[in-house]
């Protein structure tokens, strides 16, 4: 009659496993009825449980990857080789993650379970920072898309050649269909959305550290001979800055939204400061001085 | 009347703005205003025009600008300036870069947003909006009919079972409303993914099958394979018939109701019948109060058959356990009175 509850030394632990309903439990004309919701309802919670475990390991890694990245001293297509290394890792682990979820969240469930893929949003983060450390662009939904789509493909990929080794020709048509078309994991427009509201923070801290160890904006090395022609990072940021307060009111979630909307407001801010003083005091500063601390904290700048 | 570009240090203003002059009144950077002006030429495409006021050198062409500043106080203003918008358009094509003088071309870097993205983002932002708009109106309407057939399955307190086939006709005209709402819903909602905003119709549809549940278990929703009676519990399955929508789908997105829908309606009614269970014995009927007490308990041990996680269901399961209290309270006076009705008491 009452409840699960198990003791403190755990003695009703035994009898009362999940899968064992207790003796008190009657069994009447809606016991049958219930047990089938029951199931159904397990593997849903089951479902939910996996996902959000490889979620959390996904956006851990997200975060390392974005943490590689702020090592990163100025904007330029090739990363420092150590550092794309290091991404490069991380990528593939998330990969494996995200190939073991993606049969979960087909079809129908890419929405039921969006709450608890909320790593997609760091990862989203991440991808879009990588690329515009790389061009100094933004990237788009759309070019987004096949990138995430191959990085869960790759995951398959990995597991394929593992098993490689003794089904192979026992069940070639079978491991063709599944090559053919393996499940990918595709992104909401929130998660791109709410990943670049992230974004314009890790454009900031960005910002004020390469300003901080180089004394001079970041911007792309995009053709000039020095820092002169190019936009710079306070560009950029008033770029992203009027995109977002451009965009109309998302109905959906009013108050992450404003608040995402709030902290973005903050790092243009912060990065306009940043701007002036640049302005300001950065040309009294002698040209290439760098601050003692920092020397031996430059990783690989290639030049 | 177009105003024109005028430098304030020296006053040098230049002629060569026609459509485009704007008045800069609160602009003192001469790096501005230089730029601003070559803009200006170069889409004017006045080949070759150079300009020179004691503060900035200009030299124009159709291809190019570049310009100077002989007066050498903050070498880095002409790099840094930010134009107003009428003139972006003008400045990205064109080549903003001293080495231009000497003929080489250079492409200014491409904006960082391209502008198709966010129109794209726009467009997606206002379906969106579209669709929770619609779907607010089509859920009023189905709240309106659910709150209007809770209301009359409300007089079940008042109205002794005598009298229920005169009552219960009158729950199923609003259920039939109701089925018609849902099926509106149904139609509109299932042209998006169904998790996306089933959150806005959870709700109201749970009410919903809860008013059905409640009029089949009172012996309403009979049909002529079946007639009603009292104390059945319709299914899942049955639920989904009533409404003309699908159960528990998994194969593909549509709307569709699910276990946790139908789980949540139920614990509903169990609240309702609660309730119930002492209002028929003040109107005399122990019989009732005895049939709810016998259903409820099965329902309690049936949850219990679930392995619930921390949430909404949870809750609510959490919450038969009153009602379970309440409806044996009820039983247990009767029992100690020797009330109940000798067929029942076994």
């Amino acid at each position: 009659m009452s409840g699960f509850k198990r003791d403190r030394q755990g003695n009703a632990k035994k009898h009362d496993g999940p899968q064992q309903p207790p003796k008190s439990i009657v069994r009447n004309a809606y016991t049958p009825m219930f047990e089938q919701l029951r199931d159904e309802l397990d593997e849903h919670h089951d479902r939910r449980d996996r996902i959000g475990k490889a979620s959390r390991d996904i956006t851990a890694l997200s975060k390392k990857i974005i943490f590689s990245l702020q090592r990163v001293s100025k904007i330029e297509e090739q990363l420092p080789a150590d550092i794309q290394t290091e991404i490069d890792l991380r990528l593939a682990e998330i990969s494996k993650l995200l190939a073991s979820i993606a049969p979960d969240v087909q079809a129908i469930n890419r929405y039921r379970y969006s709450r608890s893929l909320v790593c997609l949003e760091e990862l989203v983060e991440a991808i879009t920072f990588l690329h515009y450390l790389k061009t100094q662009t933004l990237i788009s939904h759309k070019e987004l898309d096949p990138i995430v789509e191959d990085i869960t493909r790759q995951g398959f990929a990995k597991e394929d050649e593992v098993m490689t080794s003794a089904p192979d020709i026992a069940t070639p048509v079978l491991a063709a269909q599944e090559t053919k078309a393996p499940p990918t994991i595709s992104l909401t427009d929130d998660d791109y959305v709410y990943g670049l509201f992230d974004l314009t923070g890790e454009m900031m801290r960005f910002a004020t550290t390469t300003s901080a160890l180089t004394g001079k904006m970041a911007s792309g090395d995009l053709g000039g001979d020095d820092e002169s022609e190019s936009r710079d990072i306070v560009q950029d940021m008033h770029d992203l800055g009027s995109f977002f307060e451009m965009l109309p009111l998302r109905s959906g979630n009013r108050t992450q939204w404003g608040k995402k909307l709030e902290v973005m407001r903050q790092s243009v801010q912060k990065v306009e400061k940043l701007g002036y003083d640049m302005k300001v005091r950065g040309s009294e500063r002698p040209k290439g001085w760098v601050p003692d601390l920092s020397s031996n904290d430059q990783p690989g700048s290639p030049e | 009347m177009p105003s024109r570009l005028k430098c304030k240090l020296c006053l040098w203003q230049t002629s060569a703005l026609s459509a485009h002059g704007q008045d800069f009144a609160d602009v003192n950077d001469h790096a501005f205003l230089a730029i601003a002006i070559a803009c200006l030429n170069a889409q004017l495409n006045d080949p070759a025009v150079d300009f020179q006021c004691k503060h900035f050198k200009i030299f124009c062409s159709a291809q190019c600008f570049c310009l100077e500043s002989p007066f050498q106080t903050h070498p880095r203003a002409v790099k840094s300036v930010l134009l107003p918008d009428f003139l972006l358009p003008n400045i990205i094509p064109r080549q903003l870069n001293k080495r231009a003088r000497d003929g080489h071309s250079f492409q200014m870097a491409p904006a960082m947003i391209d502008p198709a993205l966010f129109e794209e983002l726009k467009t997606k932002i206002e379906e969106d909006t579209a669709v929770r708009k619609e779907l607010d109106r089509i859920i009023d309407d189905l709240s309106q009919q659910v709150s209007f057939t809770q209301g009359v399955l409300s007089r079940i307190h008042s109205t002794p079972r005598s009298k229920y086939s005169v009552l219960l006709p009158q729950v199923e005209d609003g259920i039939r409303k109701e089925i018609q709402c849902v099926g509106t819903l149904s139609a509109f909602a299932s042209q998006n993914p169904y998790y996306k905003y089933n959150y806005k119709w959870v709700r109201t549809v749970q009410e919903a099958i809860s008013t059905n549940l409640l009029c089949a278990w009172l012996g309403g929703m009979g049909s002529e394979t079946r007639p009603g009676e009292v104390g059945r519990l319709m299914t899942l399955e049955e639920v989904g018939a009533v409404f003309a929508v699908p159960v528990n789908l998994k194969d593909r997105d549509a709307f569709h109701i699910t276990i946790e829908d139908y789980l949540l309606a139920l614990i509903n009614i169990i609240d309702e019948l609660s309730r119930l269970a002492m209002n028929s014995v003040t109107m005399g009927d122990n019989e009732l109060a005895v049939l709810i007490s016998s259903f409820i308990k099965d329902l309690h041990a049936g949850f219990q058959v679930l392995n619930l996680k921390n949430d909404i269901l949870r809750k609510r399961v959490d919450s038969i356990k009153y009602a379970v209290k309440k409806v044996e309270d009820v039983v247990y006076d009767l029992s100690l009175r020797n009330l109940i009705p000798a067929k029942m008491d076994e």
